[in-house]
C-alpha cells in the first residue's frame, strides 16, 4: 500500500538507490521535485538522460567525457610529455581545480585492493603502459589516495614503469594545509618530515 | 557501554561520502565492525591509522542490539614502516588480514590468533625476502591456532617418528592430519576407508624434504621462517598441503582473493 502518491514513492526509491540517500531523505527529496516548477523538472530529467547517452570513456586516458578524445587529450596547450596517474575521475577534477599541472592524465579506474577482489587486470594498467611504450612521455606521477590500496598501486605501478626508463615520482604526502601540527597523526607527521624540503 | 582494545585492522569499506565502515579483529572481542565517521577527509580524526594491517589502540561504543558499532578513537599502537613503502611486505600483509578474516566469526575473542596476527605483520615488516615462507609458516600457525593442529612428523596411526629413514616420499592423510610411515601405510592399504583404510579424498603423497620443512614452520618463530632456503618444487609441496588441509579442516573452498597477487609479487621473486 502506498502511503502518498504511487509516483513519489517510485520517485523516493529511485533516489534511495543513490550513494549517501536514505529512505527518508529521498522521500524529501521526491517531494522537493513535487514543488519544482515544470521546466526546472524538464530540465532535471533531461540532464539525467544525456548523462547517460552523451558521457562515455575516453579512449587515450580512460577520463569521463562527451567528446572523444576528450578535451584535456585533444588539447595542443597539454605538456604530452607529462602523464599524472589517478585513480578516479573525480581525481582529474581534483587535480585540475588547482591549475597547477598541465600536463595529460591516465585514470586507472580504482586501486588494488585484492581484499575486494581487484587485482591488476581491473585496472587500466595496460592501457598505461601501451601509452608510455608509444613513446613521447618524459615523467609519469603517480596520485593514488593515500592509504593501502592506494599505496600498493603506486608501488605496483613504479615496478612496470621504471624499467621503461622515464621519470617516475608520486604526489608528496603531508599535512593538510590550514592543520594544526599537534592534531595529526604520527604516520602523516612521518611521512610529511620524509619529504622535507629545502627553503 | 565504551570499549577500549588494542584491535588489528582487517578490512576497510568506503561508507557515504567521507566515513569507512572498519573490520578490527579486537584482542578481547574478536572480529568487531565499526564506522569511522568522516575518516575519508583530509582533515580526519583518524589520520592514517584505519588501513588494513593497522596496529591500534581504539575505543568504540558497542550497544548489543547493533551490527556495526560506532569508533571514537584510534591511535597507532605499533608502527610497521615497510607495509606502506614495499609491494611484497604490503601483499603478504594483506594475505594475512584475509586468512584472519575468513576465518573467524564477529564476536569470538581469539587472543592466540591476534598474538599471531600481530607477530605475522611484524615479521612481514622486518623481512625482505623469505616472505612466501612466512606466508606459509603463517597459515599453518593459524590453523594451530584454530585447533586443527597438523603433525608433520610422527606417523598419525603409530604414532613412530617418520622423517629419519623413511622413504622420500609418504602419504599424508590431511584428514586425520599427519603423515603414515611406510609400515602403516602397507598396514592400511588394504582396508576399506569407513574401517580407517585409505581415504583418497585427503591424502596426498609428499617428500621428507616438505614435511621437515613444514615442521620447521611450524615450530619455528614466525620471523624466522624461509631463513633456511627450500626449493620451488618443495615449496610447492608445501603449499599443496597446506591448500588441502584448509580446504578439509577449515572448508575454505575458494581460494583467497590475495592469492593471485602473492603469487605475482612475492612467489616469482
Amino acid at each position: 500500500m502506498f502511503y502518498t502518491a504511487e509516483s513519489v514513492e517510485q520517485l523516493a526509491e529511485h533516489f534511495s538507490q543513490l550513494p549517501g540517500i536514505g529512505k527518508k531523505t529521498a522521500h524529501r527529496l521526491a517531494l522537493f521535485v513535487l514543488k519544482m516548477d515544470r521546466p526546472s523538472v524538464d530540465a532535471l530529467a533531461a540532464a539525467l538522460i544525456a548523462v547517460k547517452e552523451k558521457v562515455r570513456y575516453c579512449s587515450i586516458c580512460s577520463n569521463i567525457t562527451e567528446t572523444d578524445p576528450c578535451a584535456i587529450c585533444s588539447s595542443s596547450k597539454r605538456d604530452r610529455t607529462l602523464i599524472c596517474v589517478v585513480q578516479e575521475p573525480n581525481d582529474v577534477l581534483a587535480v585540475e581545480k588547482t591549475n597547477e599541472f598541465r600536463g595529460l592524465y591516465h585514470v586507472l579506474g580504482g586501486a588494488l585492493s585484492p581484499l575486494d577482489g581487484i587485482g591488476p587486470d581491473d585496472l587500466r594498467i595496460k592501457e598505461l603502459l601501451e601509452r608510455i611504450g608509444a613513446g613521447g612521455v618524459d615523467e609519469v606521477i603517480l596520485a593514488m589516495n593515500p592509504n593501502v590500496e592506494g599505496e600498493a598501486t603506486t608501488l605496483y605501478v613504479s615496478r612496470l614503469i621504471k624499467p621503461l626508463g622515464m621519470r617516475v615520482t608520486r604526489i608528496a604526502r603531508g599535512l593538510p594545509v590550514g592543520s594544526d601540527l599537534e592534531f595529526a597523526d604520527e604516520a602523516t607527521l612521518s611521512r610529511a618530515l620524509e619529504g622535507r624540503v629545502a627553503v | 557501554m565504551i570499549v577500549k582494545t588494542s584491535a588489528i585492522v582487517l578490512r576497510t569499506i568506503r561508507y557515504g561520502d567521507t566515513s569507512k565502515i572498519v573490520t578490527l579483529f579486537t584482542r578481547d572481542h574478536g572480529k568487531v565492525a565499526v564506522v569511522a565517521k568522516g575518516a575519508r577527509s583530509a582533515r580526519a580524526r583518524f589520520g592514517s591509522a584505519l588501513d588494513a594491517g593497522a596496529h591500534l589502540e581504539v575505543v568504540y561504543h558497542a550497544r548489543v542490539s547493533r551490527e556495526v558499532q560506532t569508533l571514537t578513537q584510534a591511535d597507532v599502537l605499533e608502527r610497521h614502516r615497510r607495509l606502506s613503502s614495499s609491494l611484497a611486505a604490503t601483499t603478504a600483509m594483506m594475505q594475512m588480514v584475509e586468512v584472519v578474516n575468513v576465518l573467524t566469526q564477529p564476536g569470538e575473542p581469539h587472543q592466540d590468533l591476534y598474538e599471531l596476527l600481530a607477530a605475522g605483520l611484524r615479521a612481514a615488516d622486518r623481512r625482505d625476502d623469505g616472505l612466501a615462507d612466512v606466508l606459509i609458516a603463517f597459515r599453518w600457525k593459524t590453523i594451530g591456532a584454530l585447533g586443527f593442529e597438523p603433525s608433520f612428523v610422527r606417523c598419525v596411526r603409530c604414532a613412530k617418528e617418520v622423517i629419519p629413514g623413511e622413504p622420500t616420499r609418504l602419504r599424508y592423510h590431511v584428514g586425520k592430519g599427519g603423515p603414515l610411515c611406510s609400515e602403516c601405510e602397507q598396514a592400511v592399504i588394504s582396508l576399506p576407508s569407513r574401517a580407517g583404510g585409505r581415504d583418497h579424498w585427503s591424502e596426498t603423497l609428499v617428500s621428507t624434504e616438505a614435511l621437515e620443512g613444514l615442521q620447521r614452520l611450524q615450530s619455528g618463530p614466525l620471523v624466522d621462517a624461509g631463513s633456511r632456503p627450500v626449493s620451488n618444487e618443495v615449496r610447492n609441496e608445501m603449499e599443496s598441503v597446506l591448500r588441502l588441509y584448509e580446504r578439509f579442516h577449515l572448508e575454505q573452498r575458494t581460494p583467497l582473493r590475495t592469492s593471485d597477487l602473492v603469487r605475482e609479487v612475492i612467489r616469482s621473486h
